[in-house]
């Protein structure tokens, strides 16, 4: 069962033209969300210094590339490079 | 034949996330460990990755993870193909969700090897709950024929699971 915390049970009323409505709703289709959903993610997750589970996801998978390629010759770097991937995640 | 459980168990919450995450990624057990998206290497890391996405999407408190088991027939003799057979075999969610595995050796009734797959219940992509409905997972039942070259035998299980064969 969701939380409170995570419940949607705010709802708001906004305003705008429709030059703005049909945007929204193109860029809202384009990744495959609702209107309002878009709208929310874009305002709350919008300065989120361009990280996003998708690139963090990417990113994970090149590191764990590199680290089986460096286990199988080279161990120096390992430590760095997980340390860096760490970092990123915080930031999510 | 080889043998898919889908194992749900909706209210585990975190510490059946966690458990999941240490089962897999056991060094002492665990053969071949790969994952998608999350650092498999580390029970921590790969825990805190997937919390990371849920927190994200805002979808920490539901239905924590799909645990999949993968059993394959005696015709399968060596861990490697059977690992090999397993990372394929989870590559099936690499498009929305994270996910982490590992095969382990073990006789049961009809197989000597089994892949254990944790995947995470909130997609990356765009934070939808995965599905574990009958028609969803015949699916990926229909996948697994596809990889093992054996006919599928899928079993539903409701109840909570704390990662022992």
């Amino acid at each position: 069962m969701r939380s409170e915390q995570e419940k949607k049970t705010s709802q708001k009323s906004v305003k705008m033209t429709q030059q703005e409505a049909e945007i929204i709703q193109q860029k809202a289709n384009e990744k495959g969300v609702s209107f309002g959903r878009y709208m929310v993610d874009s305002a709350v997750k919008g300065d989120s210094n361009g990280n996003n589970p998708e690139l963090m996801v990417e990113i994970t998978d090149i590191a764990n590339m590199a680290v089986e390629i460096a286990t199988q010759k080279d161990r120096r770097g390992i430590a760095e490079l997980k340390r860096r991937v760490r970092t990123l995640w915080s930031r999510l | 034949m080889v043998s898919v459980i889908i194992i749900r168990n909706t209210y585990g919450g975190d510490l059946y996330l966690r458990k999941g995450c240490f089962y897999v990624t056991n060094h002492l057990r665990a053969y071949a460990p790969g994952g998608h998206g999350v650092d498999y290497t580390d029970a921590y890391a790969c825990y805190d990755d997937m919390v990371a996405v849920k927190r994200y999407y805002s979808k920490t408190s539901d239905n924590p993870l799909l645990h999949i088991v993968v059993s394959y027939d005696y015709g399968v003799k060596d861990i490697e193909t059977a690992s090999e057979l397993g990372r394929r075999c989870a590559r099936y969610f690499d498009s929305r969700y994270q996910n982490v595995f590992c095969t382990h050796e073990a006789d049961h009734e009809c197989s000597f090897f089994h892949t254990h797959i944790i995947v995470n219940s909130v997609s990356y992509k765009d934070g939808k709950l995965i599905s574990s409905w009958y028609g969803y997972m015949q699916q990926f039942c229909q996948f697994v024929a596809y990889v093992t070259n054996q006919k599928p035998y899928l079993t539903l299980k409701n109840k909570a699971n704390d990662f022992e064969d």
